[in-house]
């Protein structure tokens, strides 16, 4: 299913355009620039958008602000503003914005009747001043120079697209090529430009009087993720579970004294280009070629030079992006409530959230798990000719139910767990880290940890009868096999081996040691102590199924 | 607009820089248009010297030391990765040494334009000033619909809003414009589809209750009531629809193909379906944009839910919207055995725990692709629906709190 936009046919009855445009720009043209100059700053003088009579009403600074954070980059401002209206048609501007708001996610409770809202995201930068100064007077200082003073000159901005082409009196420069220093002076700010985002919504009002109202949307560069500590204590059997809510703000704005909750669960979201918008801000000084007689060997290994790769995410949350990480002392966890679908965790005290900042507050305070740590091996299709078989390492496992019988029993958000172990002194030490899913109740929490050098499976195909199926394509297979598990740790260990599905009608026979099924697949639990070996013997049959 | 006898080029800049020039039509009383070129050759320092190599311009070379300025006139000879200059007999690279030099220019080549310009030649037998109207197609500049939704799951209904979203990055500001929009898809190879919805989103069953707006071949047009101006840069909404209380059923969906285990459980996908009719208070089709959903938590804010991608809806359509993945409604798959038979048939019994942890019940609705046509369900633990010749379909409630388990097989071959 695809959804696609639309591209407007515009008409533009001419007379009525230019006409209006000349009433209200015309003050402004300087006479000295070219036809062509003048003409195009009177239609972009008057087109700069709040150009009519509307009576316009500036809504308080948010009184409150309450931020709700969710996994993927994403974040839910919700601002109290006051504001005093007239009745009758008004313009009611926002000020104070994120820059980062998706503009067409806004909600406004408590305005009635709304015609239209705006969002200009075109604020005040170097290029927006530049690119609306077209066809403006501007101040041109050369200087200072060595034994040279300080030189002012008016010109004219005649271009700033790609470059800034100035008109001076009697002949007409490009700005910073000349490798002089020289800066431009503006007398005024272009109209319409904003020294930061301005939404603005316009409504017909019936009520006129005081009234409180709520702004909500969605900003991106806020993020969140849970990480847990998990303490092994030195049995295996048992942990000390915590967990940790990370937030990050990598915009440039912060969010100061707010209410922040975060959500756990997977959002269904549309990326796309509309609002996602990428101002440029900075004015560009684009100069003819600038090419020098010795210089061609340095562009040719410019052009070599492959594009350095962007940092992994992992890293930049991690890197010298983030200033600072601030643990708050409080040890208060964050309050859990069902929110749709998802978890809505509310941090018991309100917080900012400042730009480019890492903060972490407690989503759970370390209680004591029961879990259970184990490794665990499939067991493959093992080849025809098998070379010499070599150790194969074991993934780490740890695995708890998530009950009140094991200590847990409340929903865990996924994230990255880190896990210590205990060692000398009572100290402990990082082992391992690994990643879980959003695991609800009664169901099994999950951490694959890597794998184990320390605890080792061989595989040997000891023998191999095939033959034909009866009016069926393919072979029945009877695999005579030995696996050879060693735990070469300092302590008795739980290990797992499941004999993964070959073909279909699988069969275990000749098996000393019993098995159960586990998640559909025969699975042999053992018991091993430090430093031990231990052999499985069993034959396995199946049919070869045609096509798989 | 000023217009003379005879030949004359008449300039219009300030014209969308996306213009597209072979849809530009010029329309006055007594005008005949001879040609019209679209100018898009922006002034830049670089192409301000480009349009100079051949001609003359003054450089002003200043001595470090002293400050003391030397002009002198120079003839560009190229301006190409370097600028080459002829000053007097000498020939130079301009700031081959690095040192400042200012390059002076006499004028600004006419046609290089500080904003695109059209600009067109036409003649006419008469003079006055009279109104000319042009018309022409422009890229950046769009139009989606974005939906507000706020649902409350108790009474299984959805408030909602629809605004039409403009977005403006064409280069220019149209003031006091006439606004329409056109919903549906005219034929532009250029178009790309920008908004990718996933399962359980889009029309579930289309409707034919159209009879709204004015209709233009296959396409709606919508009309904004007022003038209004769409500045550059700028998104601009307005609203459009408002239904305070739509029925709106709220569906957790699971769909599985092929026969595997997992060991660990899903999450359901969670979905809204609705249906857009007048009894709704959604009196006319809905034109493609995006749904944001919303709900309220405990204290009675609305909180952001998750939004979808929702295609150009006629009016009386079923329609489904995706709001995301359920934490507490999931669903494990075990493949319990595989047995073969004879002539190539292979039977696979599967076995699907779905499991409700929160406190009230929902419903589900499982489908098991099944493939080939040929394969046939066997033993189903549940009664199922066989819609289709390739997939099985369970509805279900699962208790709060509680887990519904599924078995059946299917034979292959």
């Amino acid at each position: 299913m695809k959804v696609e936009l639309q591209k407007t046919i515009m008409t533009l009855r001419a007379r009525a355009a230019w006409c209006g445009s000349v009433r209200h720009g015309l003050r402004r043209v300087s006479l000295r620039c070219a036809n062509c100059v003048t003409v195009s700053w009177i239609v972009a003088a008057s087109t700069l958008g709040l150009a009519d009579d509307l009576p316009e009403v500036q809504a308080s600074a948010p009184t409150s602000i309450a931020v709700t954070v969710y996994r993927d980059d994403l974040a839910l401002i919700t601002e109290t503003r006051t504001l005093t209206l007239p009745s009758g048609t008004v313009r009611v501007l926002f000020d104070g914005v994120m820059d980062r708001m998706l503009p067409t996610s806004v909600v406004i409770d408590g305005l009635d009747d709304t015609i239209e809202r705006n969002f200009s995201y075109d604020g005040l930068n170097p290029r927006s001043l530049l690119w609306r100064s077209v066809g403006e007077p501007v101040v041109v200082t050369h200087g200072p120079t060595r034994g040279a003073a300080v030189r002012s000159e008016r010109a004219v901005v005649a271009a700033a697209g790609d470059g800034i082409v100035l008109n001076f009196a009697d002949h007409s420069e490009a700005l910073g090529c000349s490798g002089l220093p020289e800066r431009l002076t503006f007398e005024r700010i272009p109209a319409g430009l904003r020294a930061r985002p301005m939404l603005s919504t316009t409504l017909n009002n019936t009520k006129a009087g005081q009234r409180d109202i709520t702004l909500s949307y969605l900003v991106l560069g806020v993020a969140w993720r849970a990480d847990y500590t998990l303490t092994l204590e030195p049995d295996a059997q048992h942990a000390q579970l915590g967990a940790w809510i990370t937030l990050t703000n990598q915009g440039e704005q912060g969010i100061s004294d707010a209410a922040v909750g975060v959500v756990a669960g997977e959002l269904s979201r549309v990326w796309d280009g509309v609002t996602a918008v990428q101002a440029r801000h900075a004015a560009e000084r684009a100069c003819w070629p600038m090419g020098t007689t010795s210089d061609f060997r340095r562009i040719a290994t410019i052009s070599v030079t492959p594009p350095a790769s962007p940092p992994p995410q992992a890293m930049m949350m991690k890197g010298a992006q983030v200033e600072d990480v601030v643990v708050t002392a409080a040890r208060k966890e964050a309050v859990r409530e069902a929110l749709a679908d998802y978890q809505l965790y509310r941090l018991p005290f309100t917080t900012d959230v400042l730009a480019a900042q890492t903060k972490q507050v407690m989503l759970m305070q370390p209680k004591r798990i029961a879990l259970q740590r184990l490794y665990s091996f499939v067991a493959g299709a093992l080849p025809d000719n098998a070379p010499t078989p070599v150790p194969v390492n074991a993934s780490i496992l740890l695995r708890a139910r998530n009950d009140r019988d094991h200590g847990l029993g409340e929903p865990l958000p996924s994230g990255n767990v880190n896990v210590f172990t205990p060692y000398a002194n009572g100290d402990v030490l990082f082992t391992a880290s690994g990643e879980t899913i959003d695991t609800p109740t009664e169901v099994n929490w999950r951490v694959e940890l890597g794998q184990s050098p320390a605890v080792t499976l061989m595989s040997t195909l000891v023998a191999r009868a095939r033959s034909k199926r009866w009016f069926s394509a393919g072979y029945a297979m009877r695999d005579t096999v030995k696996y050879e598990i060693a735990n070469d740790t300092d302590a008795e260990q739980k290990i797992e081996l499941a004999q993964q599905r070959l073909g279909a009608s699988l069969r275990i026979s000749n098996n000393q040691d019993p098995f159960s099924m586990q998640d559909g697949l025969p699975t042999w639990k053992v018991v091993m102590p430090a430093h031990s070996k231990r052999v499985l013997n069993y034959v396995v049959s199946y049919d070869e199924v045609v096509g798989d | 607009m000023r217009i003379v006898t005879g030949r004359q080029r008449l300039e219009f800049p300030g014209v969308s820089a996306q213009i597209k020039p072979e849809t530009v039509s010029l329309q006055a009383e007594d005008l005949s248009v001879i040609e019209q070129n679209f100018d898009f050759d922006l002034l830049t320092p670089g192409k301000m010297m480009e349009k100079a190599v051949g001609s003359t311009v003054r450089i002003v070379r200043t001595n470090p030391a002293t400050g003391r300025e030397v002009t002198e006139t120079a003839q560009v000879l190229s301006a190409n990765e370097g600028v080459v200059l002829r000053i007097g007999e000498r020939i130079e690279v301009l700031r081959d040494d690095g040192l400042p030099v200012r390059v002076l220019f006499d004028r600004i080549p006419p046609n290089l334009r500080a904003k695109p310009t059209l600009s067109v030649l036409a003649e006419s037998t008469t003079a006055n000033t009279r109104s000319v109207a042009l018309r022409y197609l422009t890229g950046g500049i769009a139009w989606r619909a974005d939906y507000v939704g706020l649902y409350d799951e108790k009474r299984s209904r959805l408030e909602l809003q629809g605004w039409v979203t403009l977005v403006n990055q064409s280069g220019v500001s149209y003031e006091n414009v006439r606004t329409q929009l056109i919903a549906g898809s005219p034929g532009d190879p250029n178009t790309h589809p920008r908004y990718v919805a996933d399962t359980p989103g889009g029309i579930i069953r289309a409707g034919t209750g159209g009879q709204d707006t004015s209709g233009f071949a296959d396409f709606h047009i919508y009309a904004l009531p007022e003038a209004t101006t769409i500045a550059e840069n700028q998104t601009k909404q307005v609203a459009f629809i408002d239904a305070p209380n739509v029925e709106a059923k709220k569906l957790y969906v699971v769909q599985a193909n092929g026969y595997t285990s997992s060991p660990t459980a899903q999450g359901a996908d969670v979905g809204l379906r609705f249906q857009n009719a007048a009894a709704m208070g959604l009196d006319r089709a809905l034109p493609a944009g995006v749904m944001r959903l919303y709900a309220k938590d405990s204290q009675g804010k609305s909180q952001f839910i998750g939004e979808s991608g929702v295609p150009h809806t006629p009016e009386g359509s079923d329609v489904g919207v995706k709001i995301g993945t359920a934490f507490d409604v999931t669903w494990q798959p075990t493949l319990e055995a595989r047995e073969s038979g004879i002539l190539n048939t292979t039977t696979s019994h599967m076995r699907y725990e779905f499991r409700n942890a929160r406190n009230v019940p929902v419903a589900l609705w499982f489908r098991q692709d099944a493939g080939d046509p040929r394969n046939k369900l066997l033993d189903p633990s549940l009664p199922a629906k066989h819609p289709d010749a390739s997939g099985y379909e369970w509805t279900m409630t699962i208790p709060a709190n509680g887990s519904t388990t599924l078995t059946f097989a299917i034979r292959e071959g």
